[in-house]
């Protein structure tokens, strides 16, 4: 990509001028462009920070950037996936940016993150950050430049100090982390500077939700157009950090926010996203599908994220169908019931059963189930019975191509599973289904077991042991 | 540019260069923790108290196998040895 391609870009909003004493911001996604432009938090919170006027904001990703400004004030990272840590790294390198908070002088930028991976569990990568922003951007990130402007001549600790006082705003120098022994687990956690002993989070409460700022053919999904239809999920399965990070659920007005953000949206692209952990949960799902189904919206593409099972229904799928959607995605995690039962995911069989019959009847080609391998108190005999739910499912709707993507239970914080650990038997069980389905015709896809492992490993990990992890892959790797 | 941890072998060699200094590999990954352990994210507020997560958890328990219910719940009671020393 070169920096030529940010001119196919179609703003949804008006950058503000930037005044003669505007504070220099890079705002850093740690992967590609088109990684980086297809995440809507990113593109919010860019938005945000370009549509101030005491901001001069700067565009930085792996592999594009806009004009930088030489001695940047703010340097922020939108994170939204654990293991671009290394890119965060290989960033501020580029920068030329100390990469621990506790090196940086005076006269270097105050580096801030942002985004799910952050919130849910900032220790991890506490040591590179000088600020951690938690919880969602509506209303802290004002908050936040307001006071970093307050406190724009000050040294270095006044601003720190000063900027922990906003609620969501967690600095990590300011809080000490003790160990028990000299190789033990973590004994305690503790201020030590005039803020907040518990990092409390901000919640939005208002009924408009996001959607895109900016449409590019850039973008992964090319031309796409996305808005918010729903936060957070009202299942809260166990193990879920899209359900359990951001409670409670909240739907945006059909009326107020999502009608007028579509309109907004199909007036510069005909690719329609809609994005939730579990849209077709909007109490007013189904007159959202009347509304796209109106004849001016004949020609656009329509995506949905993944549905709840019990939602899927001959209406969905012929409006997806309508729409240039082929396949529908499903959670059902496991073919047992009572690991359902353990996940607190309340859904029958015979559920899932209806949604593939649905999902034919309604013209769809194909159906994708998600589901997990080493749930907390799973059993052999318990993947016996996803085969055999895998079988059912192909005779009960013959031709509709079938797939089954498989992860890893990792504990994840925040929820209720995050005392649990990874099953040792996790890989030996997705091989055994990759075999089992594999020769029966059915299209199994594992997410990496090792990927799982290290995900764990950063979770349960303190800013400590990962740095030390940094330095000892750097020696290993010359 | 240099390269950081990418891959799962990475990790082990770090664990291994640093086996005095952290607890092992499984600690973090396999090992089951008990509700009093502290988390690594215990200074920033969830969205719901940790009493109703470990009610959460509980309720998940109950569907466990009898055999594995003692074994691998949190909620058992402490081990009798610690499981870390102090030194």
């Amino acid at each position: 990509m070169s920096t030529a391609d940010f001119a196919a870009e179609r703003l949804l909003f008006t950058p503000a001028v930037s005044d003669p004493t505007a504070v220099p911001v890079i705002f850093a996604f740690p992967n590609t462009y088109s990684v980086g432009i297809t995440s809507l938090g990113y593109q919010i919170v860019w938005a945000t920070l370009a549509q101030r006027h005491d901001l001069q904001t700067s565009r930085l990703f792996t592999d594009a950037h806009e004009s930088l400004p030489t001695q940047p004030e703010l340097v922020g990272f939108s994170v939204s996936w654990e293991l671009d840590y290394v890119n965060i790294l290989a960033l501020l390198e580029q920068l030329q940016v100390p990469l621990l908070a506790a090196e940086r002088q005076a006269a270097q930028p105050l580096v801030f993150g942002g985004g799910p991976v952050l919130t849910a569990n900032p220790e991890p990568f506490a040591d590179f950050f000088d600020v951690i922003l938690l919880g969602e951007g509506e209303t802290l990130l004002d908050q936040f430049i307001d006071a970093y402007q307050s406190v724009r001549t000050a040294d270095r600790h006044t601003q720190l100090v000063r900027l922990a006082q906003v609620p969501g705003v967690y600095v990590p120098s300011l809080y000490a982390v003790t160990y028990v022994g000299s190789d033990g687990p973590v004994q305690a956690i503790q201020a030590i500077a005039a803020v907040p002993a518990q990092v409390q989070k901000q919640t939005y409460r208002g009924d408009v939700l996001s959607a895109s700022k900016v449409v590019t053919e850039k973008a992964a999904w090319e031309n796409i157009y996305m808005v918010e239809v729903v936060r957070s999920c009202p299942e809260m399965c166990r193990f879920c950090l899209a359900s359990y990070l951001t409670l409670p659920f909240r739907t945006a007005s059909l009326e107020g926010s999502l009608m007028p953000a579509i309109e907004r949206g199909l007036s510069v692209t005909k690719r329609l996203g809609l994005l939730g952990a579990s849209v077709t949960q909007h109490p007013e799902f189904d007159a959202l599908l009347d509304y796209l189904n109106r004849p001016e919206y004949d020609d656009i593409r329509l995506s949905l994220a993944s549905v709840r099972t019990g939602t899927v229904n001959q209406k969905l799928a012929a409006t997806l169908v309508k729409h240039d959607t082929r396949s529908i995605t499903i959670a059902v995690e496991s073919g047992s019931e009572r690991l359902r039962r353990i996940v607190n995911k309340k859904l029958q069989n015979d559920e899932i059963i209806a949604a593939a019959v649905n999902a034919k009847a309604g013209g769809l080609s194909a159906i994708k189930l998600y589901g997990m391998v080493g749930i907390p108190g799973e059993e052999a005999t318990d993947l016996d019975e996803t085969v055999e739910m895998m079988k059912t499912l192909k005779k009960a709707a013959p031709g509709l191509r079938l797939t089954l993507g498989c992860s890893t239970f990792v504990p994840k914080a925040h929820t209720p599973f995050q005392w649990f650990g990874v099953s040792p038997e996790a890989e030996k069980r997705l091989k055994l289904l990759q075999k089992q389905l594999r020769s029966r015709g059915i299209d199994f896809r594992p997410e990496s077991y090792s990927w799982s492992v290290v995900q764990a490993l950063i979770l349960g990990a303190i800013a400590a042991y990962l740095n030390c992890c940094c330095g000892c892959v750097t020696m290993a790797s010359r | 540019m240099r390269h950081y941890g990418e891959s799962l072998g990475s990790y082990r060699r770090a664990f291994k260069e640093l086996k005095d200094q952290l607890p092992p590999l499984a600690f973090y990954v396999y090992q089951d923790w008990q509700p009093q352990q502290v988390l690594p994210w215990e200074h920033i507020q969830g969205p719901l108290p940790k009493t109703t997560l470990l009610k959460h958890l509980a309720e998940a328990i109950e569907h466990f196998p009898v055999e594995q219910r003692e074994a691998r719940s949190p909620l058992a009671p402490p081990l009798a040895a610690p499981l870390f020393q102090l030194k």
